[in-house]
């Protein structure tokens, strides 16, 4: 089925180029048939990237090795589910997915939009051909996934065993979803650009992509972050790494956006800085998967650099931001504000400042992530800029949101009351400040006085939020007479956009919280071990208490019993283990299975308040004379019976191959029979949990503010005209008529 | 071979899915034109608005006062889009009618834009 | 700002202020990135530069690696000539580190010629997804 995906493949490609042709055609000459068609493009190349992704993801599963990718990124030992998600594990196959989510949002986005803005959707359609066409050319042209090989291996290299893990396999797709989706409102910018409508109703239909896409990015990091704290070795989830970063730039932009968006719909201001926002988070969305795959800046993460692939990246980034600059240049006259700041306290002012250090924000970690390029083109030189250098900057912009996340909900729009703005300001202060007092009062928070704060603001946003719902509930339980459950059921539904963000906030909140104090006021410590030892770690005892060792087909073990004891309680058990995997590239034969790929199992016990976090990391030099004196007879007498003749010589080797079996299992379980000592990282964090629990309240507030809204308060049908008897042809401007949506759907 | 043909039936559906639009004779549409759109959009932020100002006064942001001041701005300007829609909507209708009876095709379409219609209630 | 000002006028000060602010920050932010940055070096750069008791983070690919109890020896190649360098290493070992890993590591250089690695500095690269592997056999 090789041949067929690759002949898909180049339908598609025709398909993007037939679709941005009658997509322009259409617009210039008015034959809005051929933006119809042109929108049926785009749910043929949906129809055809899914079929080519299924070809795929089939060979995959039924391990097709003749596949080149199904080569390098499976083998018949790896899992089932790991089988499935393995295609995006892989360069050409990511960038296949990347085709097929682009091309499913935006036929999502053509669908929706089919009856509306006509004048800027086949722009918006060119656009988001333009964009699927290139993605496309790369899998045509530069990494075919069904190229194949031929006579095909008998078994593949496997999927690294760093990557067989459950969050690992979901989050290039919540990624790609991310960027896909941010790429809706990208084009439906450029869309009302160049038609001229930039009036707030591109924003009104792409906002749900928006928000959807801003969901998607923090699902994905929250999941990158989760992979490494729990799978890789060193006990944390955040590493300022240039490819973590490559995410969180246009998460920070696009949550700028969705609060922005709200000031132009509102009041028809911030048009320029709403389109720069969204033209530059799209164009962020394509660097973030550029600098995935380039390896153009050192990483934990970068991956082998293609020169082909990063030149047409650039271009098509250069392409972006320079056609960005000329679209709002050339509107800057359509994109005047139609109203100004009535005060600098009012709701509109905090978004804005808001906006501001967002962006902030971004430039900083932007700044820092490409310094290294920047500095060899000033320099000659790559300097790379740790955390400890910019955390200065981070930080004080990060409280400030949090802060200003806490105070925005309080004020109103346009114009402030000032003695209600006091009595609002009461208790989300009160318990900022009933926080403080605590923590000053439980000692040793003075020294981390960055974390101090942000636990003060933190607590101000909670108390902020608390007493919106609250109220809300209130006022609800008093017009309606409804019991206060649902009053509050019936406000959160009828007003989801309000309070969903609200419940984002809060998660958020939560989940700082959560990152202050894990970051601030964690105790690790290094200590190698023997079984009976204990070590101290902030007032726990870690005793080890046994050794333990498996041998299978895919890996040797080797890990550890850890017995946690407060005084003389028993706080919990936990086992950590390290999983060795035989190396690809090494030929001797026991000295393989000891020194290729590593994975690490983290002995976690979660808790509300604090995480304990072990991991082992055995050391196999007490191994080292056997395996070498194994390396040396095993090679023997495979030579050997690799000179005998054909009949004699398989049957020699499955019995060379099984005796070596039998030894290494011997060797591995020499770790328990004769344990020697292994180094451990310990460590003990405190809310670590909390930032997993603000994610997911976060993740839940956006899928509230995503949801449509209940059918009888949707506007979308028109209201026919009404003529009256004076032949003014219109209804009259009666208060009462405007009233009437107000009783029938306010609070 | 099986292949192939999975090929050519993903080739035809296309194929079928993307000309269907170019040749169909079905008579034009009668969606709303961008303006009045536009208008309905603008009208449901004013709405929003109004809701939000509510909303704001009864969680106890604003004080009566400033919330009667708030009210009536957007009310007047509420109304002000109420009678942009109605006049463009009274205009798209004059113009409908006018093609219908015969006259050149305006702005919004042409007798092939004809798919529209079938479209509206069909991906 | 005073009552009855223009409103434009307003708007120009707290634009100017705004700028005025961003320029301040940017300044700090460039002055700490060029005085607190450590040069990221290969193999060959390392030994033709490296300077005494300087801290410089060597990147490249580990050719061989050997550990004892305490301390992790290994060296580190050039990624596009053939020079390596080694470093003796005492701290955390990243999971993933193994020969033919990408690594990247903070080094000392002593005044005995031999580089040390700072403690927690070395990080591993992550395995490559877009790599192709070559296929093992089976046995």
């Amino acid at each position: 089925m090789a041949p067929a995906g690759r002949v898909l493949l180049i339908l598609a490609l025709l398909c993007t180029v037939y679709g941005f042709g009658a997509s322009l055609y259409g617009a210039r000459t008015g034959a809005h048939v051929w933006v119809v068609s042109g929108r049926r493009a785009m749910y043929s190349l949906f129809g055809i990237a899914a079929t080519a992704f299924v070809i795929l993801d089939i060979a995959f599963v039924s391990n097709d090795f003749s596949y080149n990718i199904v080569a390098s990124g499976s083998s018949t030992t790896t899992p089932f589910f790991y089988r499935i998600a393995a295609v995006w594990a892989t360069q050409s196959g990511s960038l296949l997915l990347w085709v097929m989510l682009l091309s499913f949002w935006s036929s999502l986005a053509l669908f929706i939009t089919r009856n509306k803005v006509r004048e800027m959707v086949p722009y918006a359609q060119a656009t988001l051909f333009g964009l699927a066409g290139f993605f496309t050319a790369l899998t045509v042209l530069f990494a075919n996934p069904f190229a194949t090989s031929s006579p095909a291996p008998a078994e593949g290299a496997g999927l690294d065993p760093l990557l067989r893990h459950t969050t690992m396999m979901v989050h290039p797709p919540m990624l790609y979803s991310g960027y896909t989706l941010m790429l809706v409102p990208f084009a439906f910018a450029v869309g009302a650009l160049i038609s001229g409508r930039v009036n707030a109703e591109w924003i009104q239909v792409t906002r749900r992509f928006a928000l959807a896409a801003w969901l998607c990015l923090g699902v994905g990091i929250m999941l990158g972050a989760r992979w490494s704290y729990t799978e890789l070795g060193w006990g944390g989830f955040w590493a300022w790494d240039p490819v973590e970063n490559a995410a969180l730039m246009p998460w920070l932009l696009c949550t700028a956006f969705i609060h922005s968006i709200m000031i132009q719909e509102k009041r028809g201001m911030l048009k320029v800085w709403n389109a720069s926002l969204v033209l530059l988070a799209g164009t962020m969305a394509i660097i973030g998967t550029f600098l995935v795959r380039s390896g153009i800046l050192s990483s934990i993460h970068a991956f082998v650099s293609d020169p082909t692939l990063n030149f047409a990246f650039v271009s098509l980034i250069a392409v972006m931001a320079i056609g960005s600059v000329f679209l709002v240049t050339l509107r800057r006259d359509q994109l005047r504000t139609e109203a100004h700041l009535d005060s600098l306290f009012c709701r509109e002012s905090m978004f804005l400042l808001q906006n501001i250090v967002l962006v902030a924000l971004t430039l900083v970690v932007a700044w820092v992530t490409f310094f290294p390029l920047i500095s060899e083109a000033i320099t000659g030189t790559e300097i790379s800029v740790g955390p400890p250098a910019f955390r200065p900057y981070v930080v004080p912009l990060a409280l400030t949101v949090v802060a200003l996340s806490g105070i925005g909900p309080i004020i109103p729009w346009r114009k402030v009351t000032w003695p209600k703005l006091r009595r609002n300001f009461a208790f989300p202060v009160s318990v900022g400040l009933v926080t403080l007092v605590v923590l000053l009062l439980v000692g040793g928070v003075t020294k981390h006085l960055l974390a101090l704060t942000m636990f003060v603001f933190g607590a101000f946003v909670i108390g902020t939020i608390v007493q919106e719902f609250f109220r809300g509930t209130r006022a609800r339980t008093k017009m309606a007479a409804e019991p206060p459950p649902l009053a509050l059921v019936r406000l959160v539904r009828r007003n989801r956009r309000r309070y969903g963000g609200y419940t984002v906030h809060f998660g958020v909140a939560v989940a700082l919280i959560g990152i202050a104090a894990s970051t601030s006021f964690q105790h690790a410590r290094r200590a190698d071990l023997t079984p009976g030892r204990s070590v101290k770690v902030d007032g726990y005892t870690f005793k080890y208490v046994r050794p333990t060792s498996s041998a299978s087909s895919q890996k040797l073990t080797f890990g550890a019993v850890i017995s946690v004891y407060r005084g003389s309680s028993h706080v919990t058990t936990v086992h950590t283990t390290a999983g060795l995997y035989p190396s690809e590239t090494s030929e001797q034969p026991i000295g393989r299975f000891f020194n290729g790929n590593q994975e690490s199992r983290v002995g976690l016990d979660s808790g509300l308040l604090r995480d304990i976090w072990v991991v082992i990391q055995p050391n196999t030099q007490p191994l080292a004379k056997q395996i070498s004196e194994g390396n040396v007879k095993f090679a023997k007498a495979i030579g050997a019976a690799n000179a005998l003749p054909a009949a004699q010589r398989t049957r020699y080797l499955n019995t060379i191959y099984s005796l070596r079996d039998q030894f290494i299992v011997a060797l591995d379980h020499r770790f328990v029979t004769h344990p020697w000592t292994s180094q451990f990282l310990i460590e003990v964090s405190p809310l670590v949990a909390w930032l997993w629990l603000g994610a997911i309240i976060a993740a839940f507030g956006g899928l509230v503010a995503l949801w449509p809204a209940p059918r009888p308060t949707r506007r979308g049908s028109r209201r026919p005209p009404t003529p009256d008897a004076s032949g003014t042809g219109g209804r009259q401007p009666e208060p009462e008529t405007v009233q009437q949506p107000r009783q029938r759907e306010l609070v | 071979m099986l292949q192939y043909l999975l090929v050519l039936v993903v080739l035809a559906i296309a194929l079928y899915v993307i000309s269907a639009p170019l040749l169909s004779v079905r008579r034009a549409s009668a969606i709303a034109s961008d303006d009045v759109r536009a208008l309905e959009a603008a009208r449901d932020s004013k709405l929003q608005e109004i809701r939000d100002a509510e909303m704001d006064m009864r969680t106890g942001k604003l004080s009566d006062e400033d919330y009667r001041t708030i009210d009536g701005t957007l009310r007047s300007e509420a109304v002000q889009i109420l009678e942009r829609l109605d006049d463009a909507v009274a205009h798209e209708h004059a113009v409908r009618a006018a093609e219908a009876a015969g006259e050149a095709p305006a702005h919004g379409g042409t007798a092939a834009d004809s798919g529209d219609d079938r479209l509206r209630s069909a991906p | 700002m005073p009552r009855g000002m223009d409103p434009s006028r307003k708007r120009a000060i707290r634009l100017t202020v705004a700028l005025t602010v961003a320029v301040l920050l940017a300044s700090a932010l460039i002055y700490t990135s060029f005085s607190a940055g450590r040069d990221e070096l290969t193999a060959s750069q390392l030994v033709n530069r490296a300077k005494p008791h300087t801290e410089y983070i060597l990147a490249g690919t580990v050719v061989q690696s050997q550990r004892t109890a305490s301390t992790l020896y290994f060296r580190v190649r050039d990624p596009k000539r053939d020079i390596s360098v080694p470093v003796s290493y005492q701290g955390s070992i990243p999971g993933p580190f193994a020969v033919g890993r990408g690594v990247l590591v903070s080094v000392r250089k002593t005044a005995s010629g031999v580089y040390v690695g700072q403690p927690g500095s070395l990080t591993t690269k992550c395995p490559s997804k877009y790599q192709a592997v070559a296929a093992g056999t089976s046995n």
